[in-house]
């Protein structure tokens, strides 16, 4: 498209200004006089504000949710108190340390119980307690030996297990201690689960959706079908029908000739 | 009664976990709408928004009130559109199908439109999309916060950091792409 080009100084920036009304009131008033006179700034002006109307026009789609904290505001909202209150420490202590914990304690315990368990001829027996009788000095001594060494790994991994305890817990009371950012990690999980869940679940509906387009769709398809056959069908009938008006026009036809010839 | 953005930024910076649930309450469909314009994807877009909010939460405490929350929160989701614009030139995602099924329109139209509306709607959108996605990103990001967000010139300078002429010249050379791009050269 050629143009004659309108030497306004610095008439891009200015005219751009002018059209979104973000100018001075002095420039805009000198702009406004030029652009009666300048047809190439007016016709540019009126080119803009159309692609400005289209754009307008362009709303970017309704996100899948109504608000990504709502539903996390209505929860800490809720009636529940439970809900709010704060995340123990253990909660972030890995599966792992909890579990080789619960082992710790259980292995505690036996020791503390002086747990006694036998299989022999006689079957199971377990005994407990430290007033059971007990064995010979010297099988004691080999009961002793042959446990020192499990003892041993059962306190390391005791102190193992409490310094790391100790550490998480530390991280956790010092990530509480920052203002508003005690329950976030727990509240981003939240969050993303129930994403998951909207997103699952719109995507579900969109499915059904189409599932009964589809089936609305084989409705019609069927529908139209079964038209064209009637219709098909009452072609065919109409052609017998047609006929045997004419085969019948004949037969009378011939009588009535017949008659006036008698 | 109603408090301004910086009033819940002090009382969510106090502990008030509730009033920096006005603040997303209160911007997270302009900041939505604003990733979708830049990125143009509405997952990521989603995804985004998200995260604007999690980092603005995060460096709630270091907000100091010189510039306008909006403004802060707007910086925050720009980088990351940015950050995605960038990430997104080196490994692009394929664009979804050109044909799309009628009947899923229709599934997520509005009660009171029209399948006809929705069509129309769905081609005008598609247009000025392909359209804004040939600007260059700083062409966009300038139209996208003039034109729908209504930031005045030296606000988005602030914003993107380049001065204010920048930010004009910018826009008219994406307005004049966007008018060849719209077949609006013949009015």
């Amino acid at each position: 498209m050629s143009e004659i080009a309108c030497i306004y100084p610095d008439r891009d920036a200015v005219l751009v200004a002018y059209l979104y009304d973000d100018i001075e009131p002095a420039d805009r008033v000198a702009f406004e006089t030029h652009v009666t006179a300048c047809l190439p700034c007016r016709s540019e002006l009126a080119r803009l504000r159309s692609v400005r109307t289209t754009l307008a026009q362009w709303a970017p789609p309704e996100p899948a949710r109504t608000s990504f904290l709502s539903v996390e505001s209505r929860e800490s909202q809720g009636p529940n108190p439970e809900s709010r209150r704060p995340t123990a420490w253990w909660h972030n202590v890995p599966v792992w340390a909890q579990v080789a914990a619960a082992m710790l304690v259980l292995g505690a315990s036996a020791s503390i119980a002086n747990l006694d368990v036998r299989y022999n001829r006689s079957g199971l027996t377990i005994r407990t307690g430290w007033s059971a009788p007990g064995p010979a000095p010297a099988v004691t001594q080999a009961a002793q030996a042959g446990a020192a060494p499990w003892r041993a790994d059962l306190a390391a991994l005791q102190n193992q297990l409490r310094s790391e305890m100790r550490a998480q817990s530390a991280t956790v009371t010092a990530a509480s201690a920052v203002p508003a950012g005690g329950t976030l990690s727990d509240a981003e999980f939240r969050r993303r689960v129930r994403a998951l869940l909207d997103e699952s679940e719109k995507r579900q509906e969109t499915e059904l959706a189409l599932r009964i387009a589809q089936v609305q769709r084989d409705v019609n398809a069927q529908r139209q079908a079964d038209l064209t056959r009637i219709n098909q069908n009452l072609g065919y009938i109409q052609r017998d029908t047609y006929g045997e008006q004419l085969k019948q026009r004949e037969v009378v036809n011939y009588l009535l000739k017949v008659s006036q010839r008698q | 009664m109603t408090w301004s953005d910086e009033e819940l930024v002090t009382r969510s910076i106090g502990g008030d976990a509730d009033s920096f649930n006005q603040l997303v309450l209160r911007w997270e469909r302009p900041i939505y709408a604003l990733a979708y314009r830049v990125i143009g994807r509405e997952e990521d877009a989603r995804d985004v928004c998200q995260e604007t909010f999690l980092r603005a939460f995060r460096a709630l405490s270091g907000f100091r009130g010189q510039a306008k929350f909006s403004s802060w929160l707007y910086r925050i989701a720009l980088n990351l559109c940015r950050d995605w614009v960038r990430r997104q030139r080196r490994t692009p995602v394929v664009p979804l199908p050109e044909d799309v099924d009628v009947m899923e329109l229709a599934a997520a139209r509005e009660p009171t439109e029209s399948i006809e509306d929705v069509i129309a709607r769905h081609d005008l959108t598609r247009v000025v999309e392909h359209a804004m996605a040939k600007l260059p990103e700083e062409q966009r990001t300038a139209i996208v916060l003039k034109e729908y967000h209504g930031l005045t010139f030296q606000e988005i300078a602030d914003l993107v950091g380049c001065p204010l002429s920048t930010v004009k010249t910018r826009l008219y050379q994406g307005l004049a792409v966007l008018r060849r791009e719209l077949g609006q050269s013949d009015q």
